[in-house]
């Protein structure tokens, strides 16, 4: 019979209830399950690829499907597969590796799962339009154009859309999951490689993804609305779009592949039997990956024209990493040296991994030299190249980690032999397929292109890889028969069947929805291995907190939250149960696209409509809640407070993640209007007015103010001084709403549309993102405001009005920013260069 | 402000110093050579202006690097100085400057790395 505090946690029965879930197990599951659903049809597409190439001047596909499909494959194994898949083993495993009950933000990790879901729904239903995209995965512009390109295109940018914003909500629930959640004395030097990477990516994610959103969103305005941003003929640029979306793309690469080397991390010494060898080193070389996947993005466009100093930073860079790369593998071999490893499973996958990693690796240093590069562009041996890192170096850890820890997701053991037989095939289907790409490359078969004529003298090797594909499917069928098998008649999984160090392995399996009914304290970087004796006065009273919460509270889901460096108790906090809210969110989201792409923009105004509706009610305070909380016994019992703030509570760390994205927006847009205006004729273009600085001036300076209004109210607050903070609120709201009112007058007194060329997209936009930005900050200072004059806010109020101090402060710098930029610049800038 | 906040300061900056030092100067020797390569900014003694605004630019933000790993260098004398054993699975501080002492070290030399080609590029891009 379940306990009270197990049906608090226990996920919502029936089918409605399958919407209503947010509980980080069930939906890492589903981001699972979706994604290799995708890459199962991303595959299907590559077979009929390679049936094409089998043999020269074949016409089984013609030109457009072979288009089709191969922007379909890509698109699908990068945005639909690659990456939520670890969105969604991160989701499962990262919250019981650290020692937590559940992810800091359960209903975002339900919300990024919906939008997931919908956003390659709407990817795939161009087929059903008859209009499938073709412009290759990387969208290039002028092939995504409105010329080049019909709704399928559409349909590709508005997923993708949703489907960014699952990545990026997902970065933001994994980083403060990770800084906030992690049990007691789980400091940040033992944490387990794999999470160490998952925080690495998780912040990536926050500056990657949106990078890529605020390009399909310029691409989408430039399709629907007829801006100019990427339009030549009208001041813009293609190569922009090819700087935005590379700055996304190459850090994408390592969003994928760090994770994968965190499983190898794990998988390594569980079966050498011994800790990681030199996991100093290797935090420092996640570390300077992640930094430096960001100086990368140029090495894609070393044939795009761009001058030769700028892309000899880019190879230096792109040189650099290797030595983080390769320390990670040395690293892999010093733990295995001299060990007795046990060859199961997952560690033929990690051997796998460590060979193919190597090679392709290689390939990647050899690419990255300006001259190689020009000769091997868009050949077979790039193909080759990335389908060794994307398939050696994260799908071989892939499998691993789903050999290594479906016993505890899903608490039946895999068969070894099919195990055995499915990793051989995989392995050599896979070499068989790609090695021989390197060469047709190196002899000049260009890649996207349908055929190739029998004078190349390539048939041999094509059908060979061709073979090889289709062994490598059989591999991956094998693969899965062996998982669908284990779910129906595999044996029970019992106690820690690896003898594993960390803690997953220290709870039921299957891991039940709560993780731990009495969070672990930690001791040692391998805790299931070594527990040092001696007890400080810190552990002891953790261990006092956690006996007191086993089983509790009973009626709400709650957990701790530690200290970012040394996990130290500070709180605990209150998690959302079940609810329909994001779903109905995620589905306001859909409307409002599908309104978009059918024009009919009143749907689109109302899914917005009720998007905004669901997110007021998913942030509004709830008192009645705060009461709750507060009386729970066993919040009581342990003397910790519920309620905190600053860098203490999720909710401050939820306001900076958003607030980091934006500003990552509004750079994004900043980078573009420089980029725009180094290669312009003319400042602004085609001889449109200067613009005035006085009313916009006024209205930016009104902005600031509300800024030092909210912030002298802030510290009236911790003064006591009620008056105070109800007077610097109310300023601060007048000071907005100025702000705002100011703005829309200059912006209709501007004289030239949206339309007329790039300089003037990229004027309203920048405009428009600080007018969105400044309303968001105003409701949020109302909402607060309001709570406050009515004393409906007490335990929460420091918390909501620091994120309202954080609001304003954002708002401020970059609304000054984006002045400077648009209203004074072109007084130095303008004119003809 | 306090010592200990003085000392977890530091420690982050031994952390990340050299990381974000690297991605500015990433970030500022592209802008300068898209825009001074593109635009064809002119020359002064000699040199391009390129040349010399990236040079310029990569001598305080190498500084920031070094003197991350100077003072996380600093930092680990200090531990030795006290013998103290096993510190780095006790106090995530330790940790966190050893890790940065190795990462300044790595992007120094990326730093360097990206800054030498300049030397070939003297009269232009």
């Amino acid at each position: 019979m379940s306990t009270r505090f197990e049906e608090t946690w226990a996920s919502p029965s029936g089918f409605p209830g399958f919407f209503a879930e947010v509980n980080n197990r069930p939906l890492g599951n589903r981001f699972m399950i979706t994604a290799v659903i995708f890459f199962m049809i991303g595959g299907a597409m590559a077979l009929l690829m390679r049936l094409q190439l089998a043999v020269s001047d074949n016409d089984l596909i013609g030109p457009e499907v072979y288009n089709q499909l191969f922007t379909m494959h890509g698109s699908t194994m990068m945005y639909l597969f690659a990456v939520p898949f670890i969105e969604g083993l991160a989701l499962n495993l990262v919250p019981v590796l650290i020692g937590s009950r559940d992810a800091a933000f359960p209903r975002l990790s339900a919300f990024g799962y919906w939008c997931y879901l919908f956003g390659g729904i709407l990817f795939y239903s161009s087929f059903f339009v008859g209009n499938v995209p073709n412009a290759g995965w990387f969208a290039y512009t002028p092939l995504s154009d409105n010329a080049y390109s019909g709704l399928g295109m559409d349909l590709w940018v508005l997923g993708l859309g949703l489907v960014e914003i699952a990545g990026i909500t997902a970065g933001a629930e994994l980083v403060v999951t990770v800084l906030k959640m992690r049990a007691p004395g789980m400091s940040l030097n033992r944490m387990p490689i794999f999470v160490w990477t998952i925080l690495a990516i998780g912040i990536m994610s926050l500056f990657a993804f949106t990078a890529l959103l605020t390009a399909t969103m310029m691409l989408e305005l430039d399709r629907t609305l007829a801006t100019r941003f990427f339009d030549p003929n009208h001041g813009g640029s293609s190569l922009l779009w090819q700087h935005l979306f590379w700055f996304f793309g190459h850090p994408e690469v390592y969003i994928i592949f760090l994770p994968a080397t965190g499983i190898i991390s794990m998988v390594i010494p569980t079966f050498a039997k011994r800790p990681l060898a030199a996991y100093p080193l290797v935090v420092v070389a996640i570390m300077f990956t992640a930094f430096v996947s960001f100086g990368l993005w140029v090495h894609h466009m070393f044939t795009a024209g761009l001058p030769y100093l700028s892309m000899s930073f880019f190879t230096a860079a792109s040189l650099f990493i290797a030595i983080a790369s390769g320390t990670q593998v040395f690293a892999w071999i010093a733990t295995l040296w001299g060990s007795r490893p046990q060859f199961r499973v997952p560690m033929l996958y990690a051997i796998g991994f460590l060979l193919l990693f190597v090679l392709g690796g290689m390939t990647g240093v050899m690419v990255s030299v300006v001259p190689f590069d020009w000769q091997v562009h868009d050949s077979y041996f790039v193909v080759a190249h990335f389908h060794y890192v994307l398939i050696g170096g994260a799908v071989f850890p892939f499998l691993a980690g789903l050999a290594y820890w479906l016993p505890a997701i899903s608490g039946r053991l895999l068969d070894e032999r099919l195990g055995t037989w499915g990793a051989i095939l995989i392995f050599v289907g896979f070499n068989l397929a790609f090695f021989p790409m390197h060469q047709m490359g190196m002899h000049g078969m260009p890649r996207r292109v349908y055929t190739y004529p029998e004078s190349l003298g390539l048939d041999g090797l094509n059908l060979l890889s061709t073979a090889g594909s289709f062994l490598l499917a059989i591999g991956f069928l094998v693969f899965l028969a062996d998982v669908i098998l284990s779910l129906s008649r595999g044996k029970p999984t019992p106690d820690n069947p690896w003898n594993a160090s960390t803690l997953e392995w220290a709870t039921l399996t299957p891991t039940p929805n709560y993780g731990f009914r009495q969070l672990p304290v930690v001791r040692s970087r391998d805790p299931l291995w070594e527990s040092p004796p001696q007890e400080t006065s810190l552990e002891s009273e953790a261990e006092r907190i956690t006996r007191n919460l086993a089983g509790a509270p009973e009626t709400w889901r709650g957990t701790l939250i530690t200290s970012v460096l040394r996990a130290e108790i500070q709180a605990i906090t209150w998690l959302s149960g079940s609810t329909y809210v994001p779903f109905l969110f995620a589905v306001g989201l859909l409307v409002t696209s599908i309104g978009v792409l059918t024009k009919f923009y009143w749907l689109a105004a109302l899914g917005a409509a009720v998007s905004l509706g669901l997110l007021f009610s998913w942030l509004r305070p709830d008192p009645a809640l705060e009461a709750q909380l507060r009386d729970d016994p066993a919040v009581r019992k342990t003397g910790l407070p519920v309620f905190t703030s600053g860098t203490r509570a999720l909710g401050w760390w939820g306001a900076l993640t958003f607030l980091t994205v934006v500003a990552m927006i509004v750079g994004a847009l900043l980078y573009s209007y420089f980029y725009i205006r180094l290669y312009a004729s003319a400042w602004p273009q085609d001889g449109l007015p200067l613009p005035g600085f006085w009313l916009a001036g006024a209205g930016y300076a009104a902005l600031v103010a509300g800024a030092l209004a909210q912030i002298w109210a802030g510290r009236a607050f911790k003064d006591g001084r009620t008056g105070r903070v109800k007077l610097g609120m109310a300023l601060a709201l007048v000071a907005g709403l100025g702000y705002v009112v100011l703005q829309l007058v200059d912006l209709s007194r501007l004289g030239f549309a949206p339309q007329a060329n790039a300089y003037a997209s990229l004027f309203y936009v920048l405009a428009i993102a600080i007018l969105l930005l400044a309303l968001c900050t105003i409701a949020t200072t109302a909402v607060v405001f309001w709570g406050y004059a009515q004393g409906k806010l007490s335990e929460s109020l420091p918390l909501h009005l620091e994120v309202a101090t954080l609001f304003w402060g954002a708002t401020a710098v970059l609304g000054v920013l984006v002045y400077a930029t648009l209203y004074l610049s072109p007084y130095v800038l303008g004119g003809t260069p | 402000m306090s010592e200990w906040s003085r000392q977890a300061l530091a420690r982050w900056f031994v952390f990340l110093g050299g990381g974000i030092a690297w991605l500015l100067h990433l970030l500022a020797v592209y802008a300068v050579g898209e825009f001074g390569c593109v635009a064809g900014w002119g020359d002064f003694l000699g040199l391009s202006l390129v040349v010399w605004l990236i040079l310029g630019l990569t001598i305080p933000l190498l500084a920031i690097a070094i003197a991350a790993l100077v003072v996380g260098y600093r930092y680990e004398k200090r531990f030795a100085t006290h013998e103290i054993r096993g510190l780095e699975a006790q106090d995530p501080g330790v940790a966190l400057v050893r890790y940065g002492v190795v990462a300044n070290g790595l992007f120094i030399l990326t730093i360097l790395g990206e800054t030498v080609p300049v030397f070939f590029f003297l009269g232009g891009c």
